[in-house]
């Protein structure tokens, strides 16, 4: 086989290995949960109790199936509060910036929303909130940060960023150098350092020790990401302890 | 030895069909859906690109397209087969009625899952006075990925493909 032949076939290969997306692995749903697809997105509702007035938009992370962030947000929904995660071409965010907010209307009872993202979906949720940001009462970015184009420093809702010890693909640095970007920093280092005020205009920084990047998601082990010390549930739990913290000091029920 | 004869087999069908009319386009396509296993829903299916062969024979062509696209699962790539009988020419335009059946994979990276399909439409054709021609689609297709009720509600989508391609004819330039 000539050369060519060769980098065609490779070229082809890298194609399709680049579209490859990672599958959902845990697929338990709770019992106190209702789920419902579209082929827009997956709404997530709680059964037992009323539905907050608050509810979370969410982008999942680059080449993740939607449905891999059902058991790391469904503790939230449980307590009231509704989850949309959002379907993107390709299972690629930034095929579909300004998704969020047609889809503001899905659960009437929510009169305020906050976006969040994984990863790649963290980016593009910030340049939604900086094309509308009035939309949006909060953002939370897992394992994200925006660059200097979807810088959102100078808004005043309430952001939370939490990252993991071990992400293998999002450093501690990155996050430390891209933090001019958001709105004033304050560094958490452990659950009980969440204030008890709104947070408007300020942007909670929380590291998950032990945790990685793949976990904040169920969908097995990511290529370049570090080996995480602590469980999958352990992580999640973690994540969802924070949001409760965030949500209730800037009183959104 | 299954590559060398599957060398031979496609070598002889170039051969043989350098006698006729044969046409590569290069083809980007949108989807639109409108149903799916949930259900009728307005959505926009993906956008995707394919490398179309057609080969005159009898009184139409045979197709063959390889297409990599986005679809509601993620991301496939699958081979299309099919007929297009014309039903209208007049000076340098052609239009005709194709069906196709599509065979591929969803792009996982725990490993493909399989994808199916099926297509009725129509294309109309512009050729110039040189080889080149200008393409247009437009159709109605099925396609199911059965593994993937595994992990999603929606794994059968209806879509209204519409493709619009450029290519050029070779071998026989008669016709």
């Amino acid at each position: 086989m000539k050369h060519h032949q060769v980098l065609l076939w490779l070229g082809l290969c890298w194609f399709c290995w680049s579209g490859c997306s990672h599958l959902p692995e845990n697929l338990t749903l709770r019992s106190d949960v209702a789920l419902t697809e579209t082929a827009h997105y997956i709404s997530l509702l709680p059964k037992a109790t009323p539905v907050a007035e608050t509810g979370l938009l969410f982008y999942p992370g680059g080449l993740v199936a939607p449905r891999a962030y059902v058991p790391a947000l469904q503790a939230l929904v449980a307590a009231g509060y509704p989850v949309v995660i959002l379907k993107v071409n390709g299972n690629v965010a930034i095929s579909n910036v300004g998704k969020a907010i047609q889809y503001q209307g899905v659960v009437p009872a929510v009169r305020r929303w906050v976006l969040g993202g994984h990863s790649l979906g963290g980016i593009v949720a910030c340049r939604d909130v900086q094309l509308a940001p009035d939309a949006y009462a909060g953002l939370v970015l897992l394992a994200s940060y925006p660059q200097e184009v979807r810088r959102v420093d100078d808004w005043d809702g309430a952001v939370l960023s939490i990252w993991a010890e071990f992400d293998g693909l999002i450093t501690e640095d990155e996050i430390e150098e891209n933090k001019v970007f958001l709105p004033t920093a304050q560094v958490l280092s452990d659950l009980n350092q969440f204030p008890t005020q709104p947070t408007g205009g300020t942007t909670l920084y929380y590291e998950i020790k032990g945790g990685n990047h793949a976990q904040f998601g169920d969908y097995g082990t990511q290529q370049g990401d570090l080996d995480a010390t602590i469980s999958r549930e352990a992580q999640q739990t973690l994540v969802t302890d924070a949001l409760f913290r965030f949500f209730n000091a800037n009183q959104w029920q | 030895m299954m590559r060398r004869w599957m060398l031979t087999i496609g070598w002889c069908w170039l051969m043989f069909g350098m006698a006729q009319a044969q046409y590569l386009s290069f083809q980007p396509a949108g989807y639109l859906g409108f149903a799916h296993s949930q259900g009728g829903e307005y959505f926009y299916g993906g956008f995707g690109l394919g490398i179309q062969y057609e080969h005159e024979l009898g009184p139409g062509r045979v197709l063959g397209t390889l297409e990599y696209r986005a679809v509601q699962w993620g991301n496939q790539v699958a081979f299309n087969a099919g007929y297009d009988y014309p039903y209208w020419t007049q000076g340098p335009w052609r239009a005709g009625v194709r069906g196709q059946l599509q065979m591929g994979s969803a792009l996982f990276q725990s490993g493909g899952l399989l994808v199916w399909g099926a297509e009725v439409g129509t294309s109309l054709q512009w050729k110039s006075p040189k080889a080149f021609f200008v393409h247009l689609g437009l159709g109605l297709r099925f396609s199911h990925c059965p593994a993937y009720e595994t992990y999603s509600q929606i794994f059968t989508v209806w879509e209204v493909p519409l493709n619009v391609g450029i290519g050029f004819k070779f071998g026989n330039r008669k016709g």
